[in-house]
Parts: structure tokens; C-alpha cells; sequence
């Protein structure tokens, strides 16, 4: 790679395959402008030094036997220019020079009343010579007329005209070189909203798959938003059928298990087994105990997810009612594990956007992670500091490092050093999807005295 | 992008380079009175002919720049350009510093490359064709007049034009009989071009010049030779007399009086330059820019010689002069033509077939 870069950049490819063509063209152009320029430049000098020429030799005339030469002030006069070129002239007859320069000597062989041009030296100093031959009347050979100047002028305009022809071939490089720029950054625009679309989306609590919009996309792009379209299309039937899946698995599991929970139950209570089938019976209490707790929040969870179900999430409700209630049912649970739970709030009511039901089931899920995986004999602190709408669940356990704190809201997802208690993995899952509902966000922090784990839940105040 | 932008600027330097190499950066004032001064000497040709004038300007210069011995030869036009291109072939150290009234051979010498390239400051005060490019500049400015001694002519016979004078000659040959003075163009370089300037403004300048045949004017290689014997009385009229000359004499000699015709008025110029060749250039420069400044036009002025500068008066006699009866003889090569050897021997003959 010549640049050193290696991710693709369109500019460059545009300014590559238009700059090497274009230099190309360019260092064509120049050569064929100093053509060009040199034979204008020329033709124009000759053609004045041809007039001075012709306006002496027209003068020519012989009178009463001698041959005479009126010389106008003009003829040489013209040649004159800024550059301070010298005029040099010479009339010959038979190779001999009779008048002006004798170091301007006749060429020799002309043709007759025809002007011709030749480069030639003065004292070593390059010239540009015009050369006449002229018949006179009573003259048996022509009269040869010669006008000469030193090509200062011709040289300088040559290069004044190069200069000006090189300066306009590199401000057209620049000008080429900024309108890639814009042409490139100008034709992604309609991309960079497509982007702004997609980014939208993925701050959106449901995950929208709904197609991108074609109409602002450009031709080029068209087939890859399409083929993204399409994609987005395929994920959006895995995803929905996946979810039904869930769903409808857990409601099937459901009736079958309290079948077999009642039973069991059934059996433990009357049965006069051995201690061993007792210990069996229990087990098997226990983990479909489990299982019904993982399936429970297995259907809360597609609850949460699935989309517009209804319009419970505009509404408001009382946040510090909700957390009492929430708290005072976990009031037991946390008693049977030696676990103490602190409320601390103000009195007046604060109403915070959101549904009472959701909130409910979020503080309960907090609620029953912070018993399930505290310290036994810790304690768990619930707290709503200010009228913000922040909720704080605070515990004493072995907290979670924040490296894994954005693992644990992943879908069954368990710290490795969890993996032998009870627990479906859900509850931080569940707690997001609802939270996401009501636009209320979940994060998870170290409390002020540096052990344990405390999560801060910020409602969408009113 | 670097390597073209590298490309890019590396060719643009290259032309701006160029560009200016073509331009010779002009030395600051500094530096040329420094170089003078290290040189601390100059060596001039003038074609003047006016003690008092040289003296004058000499002396003004001196006291300027007293740090710069000059050393100055006064001599005819065609002796002193034959002198210079002679010493320039042997490549002997010769003038740093010619004005001739020649304009001819200055300009020839102009063309044939014996001329420095050199901007003086005071260039915008000059009118245009009054210098060639930057390498000679014109002077003074000069009318080219008529005298006539008043002891010997009547009040009001004097005429005041060309043809008018013709007229005069031509009604009584017999008394005017060796009584005109005018230049001998095949001795004088200045002659010759004046009265060639003469046939070039108007043909009718033959009549004039057979009319002097017809009287056998008496042909004189200076004006001032001229002008001397008209006032002691050998002739009454001369023709195509240098007036600052004239004008100088006027006054202490108020019989000699001084006539421009109405009908047109050549203007010659003083033409000076910096040699090429120049032992001292430095000095050179600084006494072309001291000529045509406003300290050295009024030491001209002061001897008669018009300031050639735009911003300066003519002297008083000449400033009724009609700008658009006066012909500027231009610098540039067309007055190379005067050169000519064709063009010379074809108005030799023609002023030989006057004379006879």
C-alpha cells in the first residue's frame, strides 16, 4: 500500500485513478502548449520582423544609376520592445554587403521575392534573421535584405506563457483534488442519514426491523441497503419465531409441571418412606421449585419484549408506594436468609413515568438478586435519595466486578462463581427489557463504602 | 496526496524560480554610492562643447559625491563614438559614462549592445520616448532654432518659417550672397542628422536647402562655430543652431538674436548612458541619475539646456514654444536609419546637387 493506511478510502481511490490519467493528460497538455506556445510565440515575432523587412526593401529603387534606400525611422522602429531586443540589418548585392551590419553576411542560396526566417548569431549572441532577395529594375542580381534581433522578447514571452500554462495546470490539480473532496463527502451524505436511522434504532427499547427507507439512497448504494433490508427481513422472522418459541414453551411447561409439583407435594406429605426416598422427594421439590421460578420469568421476560403490547408504559405511578409494597413482600424471604431490608425515603409520593406492575416486577427482581446472592445476616438497603426518580437497591454481598457488570444483563449469563446457586440467569435481563419499556435506564455501581454491589435504576421523571 | 502535493510544489518553485531569474533585482541607492565610493572614480565623454556648462555641472556633482575624481573629455560626436568603439576593440579601459548630441551613434551604440541595462530612480519623471528602455536616456531637451545678427538684417525681415526663409533667400540671392551659416552634414554628426530630421518632417526642406546652394551658405562643423561668425558680422542668418548655445551667447550679445519657427521646432536630446564596458559603473549610474534629477536639470537649465524631466519648466525663452509644433527627435533604433550608408550617400548626393 503506498499511503501506509490500510482501511479503503473512496477519496483516495477517486484521486488516484483520476490524478494518474490526469497528470498523464496534463504532462501531454504541457508539451503540446510549449509547442504551441514556441510557434505562436515565433510566428507573431516573425510576422513583425517580416513587416520591417519588407517596408526596407520595398524602398529599394535605383535612381540616376545609384542604388537608393530610403530607411524609415519605423521600419526599425517597430522591432522595438520592453525587453531591450537589438536590430541588426544588411543590404548585400552580388555577396557583398553594401550598407547596415557587414557581420550580417547574405545567405546563399534564395529564392527570388520570398521572405524566410533562420536562427542564427551576432558576436555569439542568438539572432533571429529575416532575409529577402528583391529584383531592381535595372539590376542584373537580386538585392539581398536582411533584418535581424536578438530573440530576448521571444524568449521571455515563451516563458511567461509556459509559467502561466504550468500555474493553471496545477491550480486545476488542486481545484480537481478539492472537488473530489466534496463530490465524495456530498455523495455519502445520503449514507450518513441512512446511519443516523440505524443509530436511532439501536437506541430504541424494541429493536425495530422494519426496512430501511430506499427513497434518499443512492443508485450505487442501492443493492447493499437492499441486501441489508432483506437481512434485516430474515433476522426479523428467526427473532419473532424464536420468542413465540419461548413463550409458548414455557406455557406448555407450565401445566405439566404444577402437575408434577402438586404430586410431589402430595407425596411428601404422605408419604413413610425411608429417609433416603424422603431426601429424594425433597430434591425433586426443590428443583421443580426452580424450574417453575425460571419459567415464570422466562414469560415475564417475553412479556417484556414483546412489542407494543399495550399503553401501560405512558402512563405514571407512585415510585415510593411501589417500592414499599415490592419491599415489604421480599420482607420474608430476606428474614429466612438472617437479611435485614432498610427503606429509606421521603414521605411525600413521588410519580415517575412508567407502569406500577412493571416497576414492580423490576424492584422485585433486584430485590430478590440482592437476597439470593447477599451475605447471610447482611443487609440490603433500599433507597430513593431526591425526587429525581432514582432508585437505589444497595447490598453488603460479594458484589460483581465491574469488568462483568455489563455481561450480567445478558440472557442467562452467570458469574462462573454463581453457577452452583439457584437462579435462571434472567432477572438483571428481565429488569432491562422492563426498564427499556418505560425509558428508564439500569446501571450497576460500587456503594460508597466500597463493598457489595448497588443498583441504581433512573426512572423517566414526570 | 503527499507525493503530489510534493510533485506539485516542487514545480511551482521551479517556475517561480525561473520566473524571477528572468528579472534583474535592482540594487538598492545604498549600495550603488557604496560601490562609487570604492571605486572612487569616473571617466566621461561628453559631447558639449560649453565650458562653463561642464565646469558647472562638474563642480555641483563634485560636491555631491566628493569622494568620485572625474576625469572628462570633451570632443566632437563622430571623434569621440569612433575614440570609444576603437578603445572598446582593444579592450583598453575607455569612458565609463558618454552623452553625445550624436543621437544617432548613441543610439547605435545603444544597439550594438555598448550600453549598461540600468533603471535609474528619476525614470518616472521622464517622458516616454525621451529614454530607450533602461539604456539611454535623453538629457535635455533642445529646440533647434534660427539666428540672424540684427545689426545687418531689418526689424521684421527676419521671417519666422522655413518656407518663409526660403522666400527671403530666394528674392535676393545676390545680397545674401555667403551670408548663411548652417551645418556641414558631411563633417558633422549632429548636422547630419538634424538636417536629415529636417527633409524627414517635411520634403519641402530640399527647397530650402537649394536656396542655400543658391546663396552658398557657408557650412560650419559646431553651432558654436556658427554662432561666432555671425556676430562678428561674416554672416547674417545661420540655420539649424543647437538655442542653448544661442541663448547662452544672447546675453551678452543681445544683437544675436534667437528665432523658432512657428512652423514646427526639432527637439533634439542629449543621449547618455553607462558604458557596458564601464571601469567604474557604479559612478556612471550615480552621475546619469545626478543629470536627470531636479539638482542636475537646474544646472543644465541654468546654461540653457531644457530639462528634459516632466516635472521642470522649459527656460524662459522656450516656453512659448507650441508643444504641437515640436518635433521630438525620438530615442530607439529607428534612428539608425540615419546611419545608413545608402540613406546617407542618397541625401550626400542630393545636398552636393543642392550646393552646385
Amino acid at each position: 500500500m503506498i499511503f501506509g493506511i490500510t482501511q479503503p478510502s473512496l477519496k483516495r481511490r477517486l484521486l488516484l485513478t483520476l490524478f494518474v490519467p490526469l497528470c498523464l493528460i496534463l504532462v501531454a497538455l504541457s508539451f503540446g502548449g510549449a509547442w504551441l506556445v514556441r510557434r505562436t510565440v515565433e510566428g507573431a515575432s516573425d510576422r513583425v520582423l517580416s513587416g520591417s523587412l519588407q517596408a526596407i526593401s520595398e524602398t529599394l529603387a535605383m535612381q540616376e544609376g545609384y542604388l537608393t534606400l530610403d530607411l524609415p525611422p519605423s521600419a526599425l522602429g517597430m522591432l522595438e520592445n520592453a525587453d531591450r531586443d537589438n536590430v541588426y540589418y544588411s543590404i548585400s548585392y552580388r555577396g557583398k554587403v553594401i550598407t547596415g551590419y557587414s557581420e550580417l553576411p547574405p545567405p546563399g542560396n534564395l529564392r527570388l521575392e520570398d521572405v524566410s526566417f533562420r536562427d542564427s548569431t551576432f558576436h555569439g549572441i542568438p539572432i533571429r534573421v529575416a532575409t529577402e532577395a528583391r529584383l531592381v529594375p535595372q539590376l542584373d542580381s537580386p538585392v539581398i535584405v536582411q533584418v535581424a534581433e536578438t530573440v530576448k522578447n521571444r524568449t521571455a514571452v515563451t516563458h511567461r506563457m509556459l509559467v502561466a500554462l504550468a500555474a493553471g495546470e496545477l491550480f486545476l490539480l488542486a481545484v480537481i483534488a478539492a472537488l473530489v473532496f466534496l463530490a465524495v463527502d456530498w455523495g455519502l451524505r445520503p449514507l450518513l442519514m441512512l446511519r443516523r436511522e440505524v443509530d436511532e434504532r439501536n437506541n430504541d427499547p424494541d429493536i425495530n426491523f422494519a426496512p430501511l427507507p430506499l427513497a434518499t439512497v443512492p443508485q450505487e448504494a442501492l443493492p447493499f441497503v437492499s441486501a441489508f433490508n432483506s437481512l434485516l427481513g430474515h433476522v426479523e422472522t428467526a427473532f419473532q419465531t424464536l420468542r413465540r418459541f419461548t413463550s409458548d414453551a414455557s406455557h406448555q411447561l407450565r401445566a405439566p409441571l404444577t402437575v408434577v409439583r402438586t404430586h410431589v407435594e402430595l407425596l411428601s406429605r404422605h408419604s413413610d418412606g425411608t429417609d433416603e426416598m424422603k431426601g429424594a422427594i425433597a430434591d425433586i421439590h426443590n428443583a421443580v421449585k426452580a424450574l417453575q421460578h425460571l419459567i415464570v420469568q422466562l414469560i415475564s421476560l417475553a412479556k417484556a419484549e414483546r412489542p407494543h403490547s399495550n399503553a401501560e408504559g405512558a402512563s405514571a405511578f407512585d415510585l415510593v408506594e411501589c417500592t414499599a409494597a415490592t419491599a415489604r413482600n421480599y420482607a420474608t424471604q430476606a428474614l429466612a436468609r438472617d437479611m435485614e431490608i432498610s427503606f429509606e425515603a421521603g414521605p411525600q409520593p413521588l410519580n415517575v413515568s412508567g407502569s406500577a406492575i412493571f416497576a414492580g416486577e423490576m424492584i422485585a427482581n433486584l430485590l430478590d438478586n440482592a437476597i439470593r446472592y447477599g451475605h447471610p445476616g447482611g443487609h440490603i438497603t433500599v433507597r430513593i435519595p431526591d425526587d429525581s426518580g432514582v432508585l437505589e437497591i444497595e447490598d453488603d454481598g460479594p458484589g460483581i466486578p465491574p469488568q462483568d457488570r455489563e455481561r450480567v444483563f445478558e440472557r442467562f449469563y452467570r458469574q462462573p462463581h454463581n453457577t452452583d446457586r439457584d437462579g435462571s440467569g434472567l432477572g438483571l435481563s428481565i429488569v432491562q427489557a422492563l426498564g427499556r419499556r418505560m425509558g428508564a435506564t439500569v446501571r450497576l455501581e460500587t456503594p460508597a463504602h466500597g463493598r457489595g454491589l448497588k443498583a441504581v435504576v433512573q426512572f423517566q421523571p414526570l | 496526496m503527499s507525493r503530489f502535493l510534493a510533485l506539485g510544489a516542487l514545480l511551482w518553485m521551479a517556475a517561480l524560480h525561473a520566473d524571477s531569474l528572468a528579472q534583474d533585482f535592482p540594487r538598492s541607492r545604498g549600495e550603488v554610492v557604496e560601490a562609487a565610493r570604492q571605486e572612487g572614480e569616473l571617466v566621461i565623454y561628453s559631447v558639449l562643447h560649453a565650458d562653463a556648462a561642464v565646469t558647472d555641472l562638474l563642480d555641483t556633482f563634485h560636491r555631491r559625491y566628493p569622494f568620485i575624481k572625474v576625469r572628462n573629455s570633451d570632443d566632437d560626436g563622430a571623434l569621440t563614438y569612433r575614440r570609444f568603439r576603437r578603445e572598446v576593440a582593444a579592450g583598453r579601459p575607455s569612458a565609463d559614462f558618454i552623452w553625445s548630441s550624436a543621437m544617432d551613434l548613441q543610439e547605435k551604440l545603444i544597439n550594438d549592445g555598448f550600453s549598461l541595462s540600468y533603471a535609474s530612480p528619476e525614470m518616472p519623471s521622464l517622458p516616454a520616448w525621451a529614454h530607450w528602455q533602461d539604456l539611454g536616456y535623453g538629457v535635455t531637451l533642445e529646440p533647434i532654432a534660427m539666428v540672424y545678427n540684427r545689426r545687418f538684417l531689418k526689424a521684421g525681415e527676419m521671417p519666422r518659417t522655413h518656407a518663409g526663409l526660403r522666400d527671403l533667400l530666394n528674392s535676393d540671392t545676390h545680397r545674401f550672397q555667403g551670408r548663411v551659416a548652417v551645418y556641414n552634414p558631411e563633417k558633422s554628426e549632429v548636422g547630419m542628422l538634424l538636417l536629415s530630421q529636417d527633409v524627414r518632417v517635411t520634403r519641402d526642406s530640399w527647397n530650402l536647402f537649394d536656396s542655400f546652394g543658391a546663396v552658398d551658405a557657408q557650412l560650419y562643423s559646431t553651432s558654436r562655430d556658427m554662432l561666432q561668425h555671425i556676430l562678428n558680422g561674416d554672416h547674417w542668418i545661420g540655420y539649424d543652431v543647437i538655442a542653448s548655445y544661442a541663448e547662452e551667447m544672447h546675453k551678452a550679445h543681445p544683437e544675436l538674436v534667437v528665432v523658432y519657427p512657428s512652423d514646427y521646432v526639432l527637439l533634439l536630446s542629449r543621449v547618455a548612458f553607462v558604458t557596458a564596458a564601464a571601469t567604474h559603473p557604479n559612478a556612471g549610474k550615480l552621475f546619469l541619475d545626478f543629470l536627470l534629477s531636479k539638482e542636475g536639470q537646474t544646472v543644465l537649465k541654468r546654461h540653457g539646456m531644457g530639462p528634459v524631466r516632466n516635472d521642470m519648466d522649459m527656460p524662459e525663452q522656450q516656453s512659448r514654444l507650441d508643444p504641437v509644433r515640436t518635433q521630438a527627435i525620438r530615442i530607439g533604433p529607428g534612428l539608425l536609419s540615419g546611419l545608413d550608408s545608402l540613406v546617407r550617400a542618397q541625401f550626400l548626393r542630393r545636398w552636393q546637387s543642392a550646393r552646385s
